[in-house]
């Protein structure tokens, strides 16, 4: 089941020579439970998808869907359901088996096709999609979280956070440590007293690896490391079922960060806490992600179990990136960087948007964007080692 | 508090020097200092910052500011987004430095700008030339601050975590830019990071700090090879490598030291497996063990 899944989200900005496409059609799944990782050259978006997937940016089209719940499965055949949701949209076949599983639909229901085995069926009161599984169809509820307004958004915000980036502009340079940990919870009721309220935040600082003491620090009063490590203090503190951590450890030394990257880990089975983690160190990402999503200009290009990708890497992309990780060795100063221009966001190359630094393309990449389809069990858009056949 | 302790490091002219050490160390304090760029409630208690012969303590702030920061040493800071300034765009930011230390001609500044924003790998330089800091990302924050300093034209270059939020294929072209500077213009430089991976990829030298303190200081293949601290070698056990599973990372045990209360003696000692009495008692001080490489550790000789 997924904590959040995206259809063809996209998020232009406007600037002065054009549109930029900074998100331009994703369609992603977190699990819940898992950690997904995000990686992806520079400005290529990773930022601005998590931000729009929690919307605090306001996404330009496509869905957001939070909190999925399996209600039943679709007690018809696979192959007659599809048709009945691809065609008649609300046949009484299809409400039966709703009701036979006591989720009326109302009268006013729609079904709309999102995948191609995935519908959408909205009434009055929910959310439900309907997905085609291997030889069931399994009806799940989630939480549309595309168009709500920001009144209703708060409700949700509590549930899944952000950890920024850059940890000096996420912080308040007149708020004390205390003041930055004290929001957050009494805002959303967390705790019932003074006393309370204290012995949480020192025992998330503790966790942290930070001390009662930094409670009465300002930021400029504190390194880099452990101003990011407040961040995630403030993050964690209001037990989030959904985080997206854009660098969290880029400003730490190694080994706070092997410890922070533990305690994450940690975090996640006993909070059942799921991460989108998005990470430039490409060895980091390898360690904590079950899944890896690659991105290439506003796009997924591969997506998959995170070893099926680091062992075999399918699209020309992933494997240029893998080859420029530098490693920790002196000896071994061997680069590959990827050569090439990186391609503008205001005017992406016609056809792949890898095909003018990519050494496989053909005719057909310059043509034609390449979808995001399945094959060797994960997701790959490429023309070339994109379909199984090949 | 005392956030630097002794501290003592040499970066020759035409040499990048790696500054690696715990988060809350003093590695930005270091570099801050040396171009009297700190607080106002720090306070300078002795030393000396010998810079071509001069001590840049000595120079009044007049002097630093229209001499030496920019002309002779350049800053990349630690964080792109607050040391931006937001009122203007990238553009206008990197024509500061141009003016300032390359060309009062307007059309060539202009295109020396554009110039710079390709050399730092970002696409369409006119489109970002135009763009406000909140509207660009980590990683092209960071290469404009990598341009404005780059466009100084300076001959020492401390570069403070320069690269945290770059990929790793434009980190690899950054490097390389580096390195040709190095090789053609002989500048010097201090990179500071915690990324032991980048440090082997360039770095010549390597000084690595604790707690305020100088542990340890060794070319690059000493560091990485022969450790004889007992953190530089917990520092370099750590590095993540090809791990497949997080709980496999290893951490040094223990908490960074409280620079407010320092541990006596050797501040790594009550995280140090090699402590005995002594560690406890007095400060090593840093010892010159072979032709480059110095370390302060009583038992640095049972460090393998
Ligand atoms: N203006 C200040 N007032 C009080 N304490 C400060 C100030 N600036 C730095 N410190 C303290 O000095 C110590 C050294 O800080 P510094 O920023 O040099 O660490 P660093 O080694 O650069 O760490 P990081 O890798 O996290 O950037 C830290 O304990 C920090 O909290
Ligand atoms: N508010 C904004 N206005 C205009 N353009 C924007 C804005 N925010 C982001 N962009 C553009 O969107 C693109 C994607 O930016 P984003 O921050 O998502 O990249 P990223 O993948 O997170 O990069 P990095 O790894 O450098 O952090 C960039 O071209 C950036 O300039
Ligand atoms: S001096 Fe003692 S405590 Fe310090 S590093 Fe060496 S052995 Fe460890
Ligand atoms: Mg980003
Ligand atoms: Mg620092």
């Amino acid at each position: 089941m997924n904590i959040v899944e995206t259809q063809n989200l996209k998020k232009f900005f406007q600037s002065k020579k054009g549109t930029v496409k900074a998100v331009n059609g994703v369609s992603l799944n977190v699990i819940k439970g898992e950690t997904l990782g995000i990686v992806g050259e520079s400005g290529c978006g990773k930022t601005t998808l998590g931000r729009t997937i929690l919307k605090l940016i306001k996404p330009t089209s496509g869905n957001i869907f939070f909190d999925e719940k399996h209600l039943f499965d679709l007690k018809l055949n696979p192959r007659k359901a599809k048709d009945i949701l691809d065609n008649d949209g609300i046949d009484p076949k299809l409400r039966k088996s709703f009701e036979k599983n006591k989720y009326g639909l109302s009268a006013d229901a729609s079904v709309s096709k999102k995948g191609p085995n995935s519908w959408r069926i909205d009434d009055d009161r929910s959310t439900y999609l309907v997905k085609g599984e291997e030889n069931s169809m399994k009806v799940y509820s989630v939480k549309d979280i595309t168009d709500i307004d920001d009144k209703e958004m708060r409700k949700h915000r509590k549930k899944m956070n952000i950890v920024f980036q850059d940890p000096v502009s996420a912080l308040n340079p007149q708020m004390t440590v205390y003041d930055h940990l004290n929001r957050p919870l009494v805002i959303h009721n967390m705790v019932s007293s003074e006393d309370e309220k204290l012995r949480k935040m020192v025992d998330i600082l503790n966790t942290m690896g930070l001390k009662a003491e930094h409670l009465i620090r300002y930021p400029h009063e504190l390194s880099g490391g452990q101003k990011q490590r407040v961040c995630i203090a403030r993050a964690l503190c209001l037990e989030p079922d959904f985080l997206v951590l854009d660098e969290p450890t880029s400003a730490l030394d190694v080994s706070v960060q092997s410890k922070i990257l533990k305690l994450l880990d940690r975090a996640k089975d006993k909070f059942d806490v799921s991460y989108m983690f998005i990470s430039h160190n490409i060895n980091l990402v390898r360690a904590i992600s079950d899944r890896l999503g690659v991105m290439y200009l506003g796009k997924l290009v591969e997506i998959g179990e995170t070893s099926d990708v680091f062992q075999n890497p399918k699209h020309p992309y992933t494997k240029g990136l893998f080859k420029s990780v530098p490693q920790p060795d002196p000896d071994k100063r061997v680069k590959a960087p990827l050569t090439g221009e990186v391609p503008s966001p205001v005017n992406p190359p016609k056809g792949c948007a890898f095909s003018p630094r990519c050494p496989h393309s053909k005719a057909v990449c310059e043509r034609e964007n390449p979808d995001l389809i399945e094959a060797y069990g994960r997701k790959i858009a490429c023309h070339i080692f994109g379909k199984e056949n090949f | 508090m005392k956030a630097l302790d002794n501290v003592s490091l040499t970066v020759k002219k035409g040499e990048i020097h790696g500054l690696i050490g715990e988060t809350g160390c003093g590695k930005s304090v270091t570099s801050l200092t040396t171009l009297g760029l700190l607080d106002n409630n720090a306070i300078i208690r002795g030393g000396n910052i010998l810079y071509k012969g001069v001590d840049l303590l000595e120079l009044k702030e007049k002097t630093l500011r229209k001499e030496v920061r920019g002309n002779e040493i350049s800053m990349i800071f630690q964080n792109p987004s607050t040391s931006l300034n937001p009122v203007y765009t990238a553009g206008e930011q990197i024509r500061e430095s141009i003016v300032l230390y390359q060309s009062n001609d307007k059309e060539e500044a202009q295109r020396l700008v554009l110039d710079e924003l390709d050399r730092v790998k970002l696409p369409d330089p006119e489109d970002v030339y135009e763009k406000y800091p909140h509207e660009l990302s980590g990683g092209m924050m960071q290469r404009i601050m990598i341009a404005m300093m780059l466009a100084c034209n300076s001959n020492l270059l401390i570069a403070d975590e320069p690269t945290t939020a770059l990929d790793v294929s434009i980190q690899a072209q950054f490097l390389k830019v580096l390195e040709e500077l190095k090789e053609k213009e002989n500048l010097s430089i201090l990179y500071i990071t915690h990324d032991m991976a980048v440090i082997s990829e360039i770095c010549d030298v390597v000084t690595v700090m604790y707690g305020g303190q100088i542990a340890e200081t060794a070319n690059v293949h000493d560091i990485f090879n022969n450790p004889r601290h007992p953190y530089t070698k917990g520092l370099i056990h750590s590095v993540p490598g090809v791990k497949l599973n997080i709980e496999e990372f290893e951490t040094i045990p223990g908490t960074v030291p409280r620079l407010i209360n320092p541990p006596s003696g050797c501040r790594f000692h009550p995280r140090c497996e090699y402590a005995q009495k002594i560690c406890k008692e007095k400060k090593p001080s840093l010892e010159h063990i072979d032709k480059d490489h110095f370390v302060a550790c009583y038992f640095w000789e049972e460090v393998k």
